[in-house]
């Protein structure tokens, strides 16, 4: 395809030259090309659909179309699982290889209806809606694959999410009847109802030898930490019902409890609560006069009044989550759907991915003796934090809690995790609801520290051809004491840089560096010959910096090595009338950019600003021969967070022999153009990540009457 | 003729072109097929059943909401429960008295030691534990307030072998009157079993007491009710500790060696496998294992063929590091002064005298770099184990062989039947997976069955220039960085240490952790997130380590070095943090609705500097505004504190109460009225725009930062009487602050400065161009440090302020330079702050008192030495109004009113 379109376009501008003979040649040869194009791609495409539309109807079909496969009564039966399970014991972690996707592969056994010898099958419902879910949204995952032998997870197509419609020792056997079992190795389970009358296991009680479980309702004793994923017991209402987004924020009940069935020691605590507390709480349960099915499950009473569930859960700001004879509730997935902060009081029990979710952030949770407290324990929250609350759990809820899907894909990331630690979702990326995320800023050098002096930094100047301002901003900046290196910017690739012997003689390493392009990127890119953190970038015309002055900056910059500490400050302004941002030259109050003309900030910008510079502005940048100081502006503001420090007193950086006229136009032009810039950067970053101040750094007694030859920095402000 | 040629070129042209691009067309059919088949894999593995929709609930509605219940009370199944999760089963629910430690409500946690006997030996890192516990706000010599107990008796080392096993230990624990087999009991334990073996048998009865324990086991690890500890040595210091050793963030880090492994080397008993097979990954040049035979006296019973090599390397290097000859991973920061104080001698000084701290471990290229990689080492899966051995062979005769041979053919036997199925393909599709990570292009990996399915042959053949692979290792250098470090633990003396788990030092050295330890309950697992502060591996994927850490991006090399010093600084840095962090997480546990979240533990300034009593609310605190993404509040709160009568209108104080209440940003003025005689009648005070407070002071020096429920912004300006302001100042201070919440931004400078001649730290007043401090009797501070002052620091300091009624202002800037390890912001100011004598009549000012500045001098040291070190940090600048005293019109600046001299 490449070559084509490369002659295609020569072809036709030599055409007219060609002498009748030759032109029927080039065309009788261009037609041959072309059919020999429709012909591949013919050849290619024609085949492969028809191929593909098969198996589509292949795989079409019902679920009782599957094959039925019986289970001989001597068929061995898996051990009980083992309590000493980890990932490093029982899990073979060769299988999943070393993949440069950090993605863990997981093959999904084929739909097989398992019936015992006599016919029954070993489960009353077969597969469930939910598994099914579950199981595509996996099969649609970038976990999925179709080769068993390179997989390195195995989910059985036996559904055990609910124990009570399980034949136990048959699904057992069933389960050992899988071509890959092995001792269950690799093979994850889902369950979330485990357990049956009249104990109430909290992990599955199918014996599944090493297999992983992910369960709903572990405790502390069943659940293998770092080996078992404790899931949420899916809600099936919340694909019935439909709850409006609510806002976080006080609501009519304090504290609400709509479970039914608690037993009756908690009830009278809970009735007790009431009692004391009044219209803040409220208590309902199950209506009487309804009958079974959906319609009573929708309903809940209280002294007669129907209340609609889960609708009442929007009216609380909490709501009790109480254990039952499981610990998992189904009733907790309602309650953070309605954005209400869930009050667990369930001793012993694993929170949903209490690996990785903080659960702290979105709950309460009270041991069970402590219910009698209930209400002061939730008083004593602060309402700014319920608030917050309420939206990481209704965030929870939206993320891992809604769907089938939401469910299984988070469980196999925790595993992924678990496999690729370093390549593992991050706290933040877990827990921080997305209005945070976009907001947050997380500073690549977060870590306080103040650099040491003694390294220095290096000054890279940018140079075209003005030589001898260069050699003066050069024998300039070698007079400051942490200077060391100076880098060279040679960004004229029509002439050479002149003789080494014509350069001025420096103290320190002088380096210069050709460039391939006129870019201003050049500046900005990360050259070895940089070995300092420091980086002082500064045109080849600002030669009315003192030494003091950048010596100061320097030491600013070791205060906030994470900003850009410069010396001429600029302003961004939001224009009413025109309703975009303008950019603001003038003497004003406020700085919200350094001019990279004199800077220092550290190298990793420069990294960030070659590698990382989002959209196409760097492409903008150098397109405009303009802005490349906004735009390492807006990269630093927007990944810190922070503004930058403007130092020292202004100055005259305009050269003094331009003329009036010429520069103010010149001058008009170039606003205009800058202003542009800010608003295209605006609109590529998505926000304003630009922050305004009202201060900038003097050394400590600047201006103040004392003996000039006792202060570090006495020549600071001259003009 | 000309144009013939060129026709002739362009046929051939097209031809060839053509002919291209039918091979070229194979080639893409091949790809588009797979490509295709590829997408048949993504829409459609599962099948999409025509009667999804007929597909039954997995439960009904009814079964979901109504729970089946049980007869069993509640309170009955806790009472059962007790009984029966008990010792290694044991849970903070079943072994653990909740109600000894509600006593007091949010004081409940109280700690008792039992008093140790005469004549009985303790070790010294067991005396620091207690030292640390005994001086720390959770003490109490009480034993019937006491929620938790820590044994007299040391508990640190079980080794039978070791001197300081303290036999016994069943009955002497059982004649403790609290006993009640180990209930909110802790005992601390840092080895445990014997050689060769190490269990975990602490070789007594530990019944239902807390363990907090080095190098745990996940086994025998009781989740949410054991901590695991990190293993430190005698060295350790008390308190403070050497701040980590990253003191810049060079990106790309420079370091000679991309990996290292330094240390014994087990040649049997535990531990030995993945140390053994660590040379398979030395390459000598950024990959380096050096490792000792020399472990206990009958080594040499075990040694193989590697060892008299191994064993002259390591002692090379190690003189090369240290000339003294001592271990030179054992230096830690100096105790006194900090180097980092040291600038104030000069501004050369100080980074040298620093350099000199860390003798050769700084300087990167020269000498040893920082040690790097740390492994713990658990029994490994047996399998694993002969597997792992057999294939680091073959691998390593990969490594050697391949690059030299065009192609070459190995030969490997092997029944693979025994493990991974029977189609034999797991070892293989391991090895291919990792050889693309280690050599991608250079070797091509075939299986050829041979003889049945048990035998096959894995023929490697090389398949790619010289010169390529010299460019490929180009591209590898660029993504070199410093790496991780282990440190063993060479000071044990005895014959067979135990494995040592040394997280600390490791950490501090600002290598990056590559932790292989199976099993290993990370040490206080509970809060720490580690997966974001180290690389972890797998003992069993070792050989895969190189390729994993050569992945790590330099970005995410910045981002780990750094959570590994804020680790360290946080939680390992002196004994004194590593038990408070144990207290605080069973702290958090027993009052877990008052306990910290995740979030609060692993970002700065960390859990111990973070009180949940406070508010467990994060936007609460002044640490976490960026990370939140929300900006701190836009109003202040004025405290001032008057300690003199008011007698007439034209005091100090109504001028400063006038200027204050002037600024749009003040929401309240509150008066802390700490003067002997009774307030004045509301009406005394001037009508004023805001709301004014007047509350009783204690009549102590350390009242002014109680933290009053009044104080609702976040933004304190703590005010002395007679201090004189503008109000376009406070504004100003304000605005500065609002960039800055998390310290203190303050008028009047203050510095400290370590006096070689007395061997102690000195206090000025002087002008200077560098301060450390700013006074709090003008100075804008987040709320959160009132609290920080009353709770977080201890009774001694606090009595030591209120004696003397001085330094209070010092204090404070102790306790913000701690928690932040920044220095204070000093604003702009008109000259004549506090010069002005304050009138006649009126009790001088205690500043004026002489004894005034020796005391000043004194709390600096008092201070200094509990903390541990000094945290107070130097400032060269001072921050202005953007147009201060710049050549322009008045007309045009904001804060004008500051020039006025």
């Amino acid at each position: 395809m490449y070559a084509s379109g490369k002659y295609g376009s020569r072809g036709p501008a030599l055409i007219p030259r060609m002498k009748t003979k030759h032109r029927i040649y080039y065309i009788a040869l261009f037609s041959l090309v072309l059919l020999g194009l429709i012909a591949t791609g013919m050849f290619q495409f024609w085949p492969h659909s028809i191929e593909s539309s098969a198996e589509w109807t292949l795989e079409k079909g019902s679920v009782h179309d599957a094959p039925l496969i019986r289970l001989p009564v001597s068929s061995p039966i898996p051990e009980r699982g083992d309590l000493s399970c980890r990932m490093h014991t029982c899990f073979d972690v060769y299988r999943c290889g070393y993949n440069p996707k950090n993605k863990i592969k997981v093959y999904i056994y084929p739909l097989q209806r398992f019936v015992d010898e006599f016919g029954v099958p070993i489960s009353s419902t077969g597969l469930s809606r939910e598994y099914n879910d579950l199981l595509s949204a996996i099969s649609d995952s970038d976990f999925y694959t179709d080769d068993v032998t390179r997989a390195c997870l195995f989910v059985p197509s036996i559904d055990v999410l609910n124990q009570n419609s399980l034949r136990v020792r048959d699904t057992a056997q069933a389960l050992a009847m899988l071509p890959r079992w092995d001792k269950g190795m690799n093979h994850l389970l889902f369950n979330m109802l485990p357990g049956g009358p009249p104990d109430y296991n909290t992990a599955l009680d199918v014996p599944r030898d090493r297999a992983l479980l992910a369960g709903g309702g572990f405790s502390t004793w069943t659940y293998r930490q770092g080996y078992d994923v404790s899931i949420p017991v899916y809600s099936p209402l919340s694909t019935d019902v439909v709850l409006p987004e609510r806002q976080p924020g006080p609501r009519r009940y304090f504290i609400l409890s709509s479970q039914t069935a608690i037993h009756r020691e908690y009830r009278a605590e809970l009735e007790r609560l009431k009692e004391e507390n009044g219209d803040a709480l409220l208590l309902l349960d199950k209506c009487s006069n309804l009958s079974q099915g959906a319609a009573s499950a929708r309903k809940r009473c209280y002294k007669g009044q129907v209340y609609d569930y889960p609708q009442i859960l929007q009216e609380s700001s909490f709501c009790v989550v109480l254990r039952g004879a499981r610990l998992g509730q189904a009733a907790l997935s309602d309650v953070l759907q309605a954005g209400c902060v869930p009050v667990i009081l369930a001793d012993s029990y694993i929170l949903p991915f209490s690996e990785v979710l903080d659960w702290k952030r979105a709950s309460v949770v009270i041991p069970e003796e402590k219910l009698s407290e209930m209400y002061t324990i939730l008083k004593s929250i602060p309402h700014r934090q319920v608030e917050e609350m309420q939206r990481q759990a209704y965030w929870f809820w939206e993320a891992y809690f809604s769907s089938m899907k939401a469910i299984g894909l988070t469980t196999l990331q925790i595993i992924n995790d678990r496999i690729y630690p370093y390549a593992a979702r991050t706290y933040e990326q877990w827990n921080n609801p997305p209005v945070v995320k976009w907001s947050s800023v997380n500073s690549p050098l977060f870590l306080p520290l103040i650099p040491p002096r003694a390294p220095g930094f290096t000054a890279v100047v940018l140079t075209y051809d003005r030589v001898e301002s260069l050699f003066r901003v050069i024998t300039e900046i070698s007079k400051v004491p942490s200077l060391a290196k100076l880098l060279v910017v040679w960004n004229n690739q029509n002439k050479s840089p002149p003789e080494e012997s014509l350069w001025p003689k420096v103290g320190v390493p002088l380096k210069v560096v050709r460039t391939k392009e006129n870019k201003l990127s050049n500046r900005f890119f990360p050259y070895d010959e940089i070995e300092t953190e420091a980086v002082l970038a500064i045109d080849d015309d600002i030669i009315m910096l003192t030494s003091d002055e950048l010596q100061f900056g320097y030491e600013v910059w070791r205060e906030f090595p994470d900003r850009l500490v410069g010396y001429p400050g600029r302003l961004h302004l939001w224009d009413h009338e025109m309703g975009k941002w303008k950019y603001e030259s003038e003497w004003t109050n406020e700085v919200s950019m350094v001019l990279t003309g004199a800077a220092f900030y550290h190298k990793y910008f420069n990294y960030l600003y070659t590698y990382k510079m989002p959209g196409d502005i760097k492409n903008w940048v150098d397109a405009h021969m303009n802005c490349e100081d906004i735009a390492m502006n807006f990269l630093v503001a927007n990944i810190t967070g922070k503004a930058p420090i403007k130092v020292t007193p202004r100055k005259k950086f305009k050269c003094p022999e331009c003329t009036a006229i010429d520069g103010l136009s010149l001058d008009q032009t170039h606003m205009v153009e800058r202003s542009e810039c800010i608003n295209k950067f605006a609109s590529v970053f998505g926000t304003m990540p630009l922050k305004v101040v009202e201060h900038r750094a003097d050394p400590v007694l600047y201006k103040d009457d004392f003996p000039e030859k006792l202060k570090s920095f006495p020549n600071i402000g001259s003009l | 003729m000309q144009a013939r040629k060129k026709y002739v070129l362009l046929g051939l042209c097209a031809c060839s072109w053509l002919v291209l691009f039918y091979c070229g067309g194979g080639v893409q059919l091949r790809v588009l097929r797979l490509i295709t088949r590829h997408r048949a894999e993504v829409l459609h593995p599962w099948p999409n059943w025509t009667d999804r929709a007929f597909l039954p609930r997995y439960a009904h509605l009814d079964e979901l909401q109504t729970d089946p219940g049980t007869a069993e009370s509640p309170r009955q199944r806790r009472q059962a429960w007790s009984t029966i999760y008990r010792d290694s089963r044991c849970r903070m629910e079943t072994c653990f008295d909740f109600s000894r430690c509600r006593r007091r409500g949010r004081e409940g946690f109280r700690v008792y030691i039992y008093p140790s006997e005469k004549g009985e030996r303790v070790s010294e890192s067991y005396r620091k534990i207690l030292a640390s516990i005994s001086e720390s706000r959770y003490y109490t010599s009480d034993p019937r307030e006491a929620c938790l107990f820590v044994l007299g008796i040391d508990t640190l080392d079980r080794d039978q072998l070791s001197g300081q096993f303290v036999p016994n230990m069943d009955e002497r624990i059982r004649s403790y009157p609290s006993w009640n087999d180990g209930r909110n009991h802790l005992i601390f334990n840092l080895y445990s079993g014997t050689w060769p073996n190490y269990t975990e048998d602490l070789g007594f009865n530990v019944g239902q007491a807390i363990l907090a324990k080095a190098s745990l086991n996940t086994e025998y690890f009781r989740p949410g009710f054991d901590v695991s500890i990190p293993l430190f040595s005698k060295d350790h210091p008390q308190k403070g500790g050497g701040r980590g050793w990253l003191l810049r963030n060079t990106t790309p880090p420079r370091r000679k060696y991309l990996l290292m492994f330094k240390g014994k080397r087990y040649l049997t008993g535990i531990g030995s496998d993945t140390r053994n097979a660590l040379h398979h990954i030395h390459n000598g040049k950024d990959i380096v294992s050096m490792t000792t035979c020399r472990h206990g006296k009958d080594w040499e019973k075990h040694k193989d063929a590697r060892c008299d090599h191994d064993n002259l390397e390591y002692e090379r290097r190690r003189r090369r590091a240290s000339p003294s000859g001592s271990p030179s991973v054992r230096l830690t920061a100096p105790e006194g002064p900090n180097p980092q104080a040291a600038p104030f001698a000069g501004p050369s000084m100080g980074s040298s005298s620093q350099l000199k701290a860390v003798g050769p471990f700084r300087s990167s290229s020269s000498s040893f770099p920082p040690v790097l990689f740390f492994h713990v080492w658990r029994p490994l899966h047996q399998t694993w184990t002969s597997e792992l051995t057999q294939r680091a062979g073959l691998l390593s005769d990969l490594q050697q062989r391949s690059p030299e041979c065009g192609s070459k053919f190995y030969k490997w036997r092997k029944n693979i039947s025994g493990r991974g199925g029977g189609d034999g393909g797991a070892l293989l599709r391991l090895l291919r997976g990792w050889l693309q990570v280690n050599d991608p292009p250079h070797l091509l990996l075939q299986q050829i069955n041979l003889e049945g399915p048990g035998q096959q042959v894995i023929r490697v053949t090389s398949r790619i220039s010289r010169e390529e692979e010299e460019e490929e290792e180009e591209e590898e250098e660029e993504d070199l960085f410093s790496s991780s470090c282990s440190r063993l633990d060479e000071e044990k003396l005895r014959s067979d240490p135990p494995p040592p788990v040394s997280a600390p030092l490791c950490v501090q050295a600002a290598c990056i952790p590559v932790l292989l330890s199976n099993g290993w309950e990370l040490p206080f697992s509970d809060v720490i997130q580690w997966n974001q502060a180290v690389v972890e591996g797998d003992e069993r994927l070792l050989l895969q380590v190189p390729s994993t850490v050569r992945a790590v991006p330099n970005q995410r090399v910045l981002e780990l070095r750094q959570r590994t010093q804020m680790l360290w600084d946080a939680y390992f840095s002196s004994v004194d943090k590593i038990v408070l962090t144990t207290l605080e997480i069973i702290k958090d546990r027993i009052f877990s609705h008052i306990s910290r979240n995740k979030y609060m533990w692993n970002s700065l300034p960390g859990g111990l500097l973070v009180l949940p009593e406070f508010s467990t609310h994060l936007a609460h605190f002044p640490f976490y505004y960026l990370g939140l993404g929300i900006s701190s509040g836009h109003e202040f709160t004025a405290v001032i504190h008057a300690v003199s009568p008011l007698v007439s209108q034209s005091q100090p104080i109504m001028k400063l109460l006038q200027v204050v209440s002037k600024s749009k940003y003040c929401s309240q003025i509150i008066i802390l009225w700490n003067c002997e005689k009774p307030p004045p009648s509301r009406s005394k005070w001037p009508p004023m725009p805001v709301p004014l407070i007047v509350t009783e002071g204690r009549r102590k020096t350390t009242s002014r930062f109680l933290p009053h429920v009044a104080i609702e912004t976040e933004a304190v300006l703590s005010l002395d009487e007679d201090t004189v302001l503008l109000t376009s100042e406070v504004n100003f201070a304000f605005l500065v602050w609002r960039s800055f919440p998390d310290r203190i931004v303050g008028y009047p400078p203050r510095s400290h400065f370590w006096d070689p001649l007395k061997q102690a730290w000195g206090y000025t007043s002087k002008w200077t161009n560098e301060y450390s401090m700013v006074l709090t009797g003008a100075a804008f501070y987040h709320r959160y440090y009132n609290f920080l002052f009353s709770h977080f620091l201890p009774q001694s300091l606090r009595a030591l302020v209120d004696r003397t009624a001085n330094c209070e202002d010092i204090l404070m800037n102790f306790l913000v330079s701690a928690a932040t390890h920044l220095p204070p912001v000093k604003v702009a100011q008109r000259k004549q702050y506090k010069e002005v004598l304050p009138p006649q009549g009126v009790n001088s000012a205690p500043w004026a008192h002489p004894e005034h500045f020796a005391q000043r001098q004194d709390c600096v040291n008092a201070f200094a030495s509990w903390f541990g070190y000094m945290p107070l940090v130097h400032s060269q600048l001072r921050l202005d109004p953007v147009l201060f005293k710049d050549q322009v019109s008045v007309f045009r600046k904001r804060y004008k009113d500051l020039e006025r001299a």
